[in-house]
């Protein structure tokens, strides 16, 4: 009965055996267990994005990663008071060991060693000054801090990473292109280099990119062809930057 | 647990009532959580124009108005053509929320298709963060720490104080600087535009022109450093110097110089354009 349904609900042609192993078929797909939603492991998954995602370097620097102002300006405050202090402190040992010359040499040595020390720790600050204020919600305040970084004696490598990470990530134009200045004296170093190769493909900014073009060709960075290449024959990059890295390999080249 | 204090003000303009070729602005006044302090604005839109005033007032009045729509550049349209015969245009809602939150306000354009124009008035001392991208900036009278950017619009900056970093992409950068923040830096750049900057005469900064493209310009007694290119010393590295049969390119044409003594470091650059760096009264 029900075959002789299913024979006259068929198209001609079609035997009713075959629509018979078809149902089969779908019978044991449905058998066939699917597996519960873990929730632990989803959990886990979905922890495991937002922890990538608040260690992204990007994101914390935008973020959480900027001091609130008024946070900023008291450390900026105490730094310098820091700073005050320990000059005073180097005037006064400066004129005592100068009245120590003439007696005791041992006490001379001592006060020499402090001076020093006291140096030391005056450019440890000067840097955290400048570390601290490219940290600053202003942008005006990033800037100074970037431009600071030219003053300092032997930066750290932590001086550099930090402008790096402004010229990957800082939100404002002006102070990446201002980081590209302040890199320049330490484009000998790799990371500097391989940094430069990277924001040239990742900046969003016309003017930037072309400091960076710029930057290439000053030091001569040979490495860094591929990177302009692609610059040079993408339609959507800006057709001045476009111009910019063809005259980057020419001067390469 | 911090305790925030937040005082938020939402506001969303709904469908003015009345069709209207030009249709009414929207109002909203944002009182301040801290009078006593200089608060901050920041606006952030991608269709529009942003007006920003100093004034007496101890709040901010921010004033929107949406443009007609427009699509795409195909079927553009101008804002006066007349509607079809026998129809009216009605005015269709310019939605935008306002947040004040311990005297930082920061106004935000729920569609980014939306174009709207924004009239603020704040008080004479306020700090801004004032971004469009398809839309000119203009402040006036307005003092602090000015954070000003545009895509495809001129910036224009009328009688400000404090310290600027501005930036546009395809547009004019003009600024009158009446009093600048001692021991700040600033930066006025352009890529597709000339750089205008009138200065305080007795301005103590180190200034840095450039101009790919275009000529630099000054009525300033400008300090110029002999060599221009201040890190050369640094910059040969040692791979430069291993590789004696490279020959050098010079691509630093910036202009190095001091005036009124030196101070803080003031970026002029433009890459298709003239920079100008006028003396001011």
């Amino acid at each position: 009965m029900e075959q002789d349904k299913l024979s006259r609900l068929l198209p001609d042609g079609v035997d009713p055996r075959d629509a018979d192993e078809l149902d089969a078929t779908w019978q044991m797909l449905g058998a066939i267990e699917s597996p519960a939603p873990d929730s632990e492991r989803m959990r886990a998954r979905i922890d495991a994005v937002i922890d990538a995602i608040d260690h992204a370097p990007g994101f914390t620097r935008t973020t959480e990663g900027r001091l609130h102002p008024t946070r900023g300006y008291v450390l900026q405050g105490l730094a310098t008071a820091a700073m005050l202090v320990i000059g005073i402190g180097i005037g006064w040992f400066a004129r005592s060991g100068g009245f120590a010359s003439g007696a005791s040499r041992p006490a001379s040595n001592d006060a020499t060693a402090q001076i020093a020390a006291m140096r030391a720790e005056m450019r440890d600050l000067r840097e955290m000054v400048s570390l601290s204020l490219m940290q600053q919600q202003s942008a005006s305040e990033r800037l100074k801090g970037v431009t600071w970084t030219g003053q300092l004696d032997r930066p750290s490598s932590e001086v550099v990473t930090a402008l790096l990470d402004a010229l990957m990530h800082d939100p404002n134009v002006n102070v990446r292109l201002a980081t590209i200045d302040a890199l320049e004296r330490f484009a000998s170093q790799d990371e500097v280099r391989r940094g430069a190769i990277l924001a040239v493909q990742q900046q969003r900014s016309p003017l930037v990119q072309i400091a960076l073009i710029d930057f290439m060709v000053k030091t001569n960075e040979r490495e860094s062809v591929a990177a302009l290449r692609r610059l040079a024959m993408d339609p959507q990059v800006n057709d001045a930057v476009r111009a910019r890295a063809e005259w980057g390999l020419q001067q390469l080249g | 647990m911090r305790n925030v204090f937040l005082c938020t003000v939402l506001f969303t303009a709904f469908v003015a009532p009345i069709a209207a070729q030009t249709p009414e602005p929207q109002r909203v006044t944002v009182p301040l959580s801290d009078p006593g302090r200089p608060g901050s604005l920041q606006v952030d839109i991608v269709m529009g124009s942003i007006t920003v005033k100093g004034t007496n007032r101890k709040d901010m009045l921010i004033e929107a108005r949406g443009n007609p729509v427009v699509g795409p550049p195909r079927r553009r349209r101008s804002p006066d053509e007349p509607p079809p015969p026998g129809l009216r245009r009605l005015t269709q809602n310019t939605p935008f929320s306002v947040e004040e939150d311990r005297n930082e306000v920061s106004v935000d354009v729920e569609s980014p298709t939306r174009s709207i124009d924004f009239v603020i008035e704040v008080p004479l001392r306020t700090n801004l963060e004032v971004e469009t991208v398809m839309g000119s900036v203009t402040v006036e009278g307005v003092e602090g720490e000015l954070e000003i950017e545009s895509v495809n619009g001129e910036v224009t900056l009328t009688n400000v104080g404090g310290s600027v970093v501005a930036h546009t992409v395809n547009g004019k950068l003009l600024a009158t600087i009446a009093r600048a923040m001692p021991q700040q830096p600033m930066a006025f750049t352009s890529l597709n535009g000339s750089v205008d900057v009138t200065l305080p005469a007795n301005v103590k900064a180190n200034l840095k022109l450039r101009s790919d493209q275009g000529d630099v310009y000054t009525d300033f007694d400008l300090q110029q450093a002999v060599d221009t290119d201040r890190n050369r010393g640094q910059r040969d590295n040692g791979r430069q110097r291993d590789d004696p049969g490279r020959r050098r390119v010079e691509v630093d044409n910036a202009i190095y110089g001091s005036i009124n003594g030196g101070g803080p470091d003031f970026e002029m650059r433009t890459f298709n354009g003239n920079v100008y760096v006028r003396k001011g009264k």
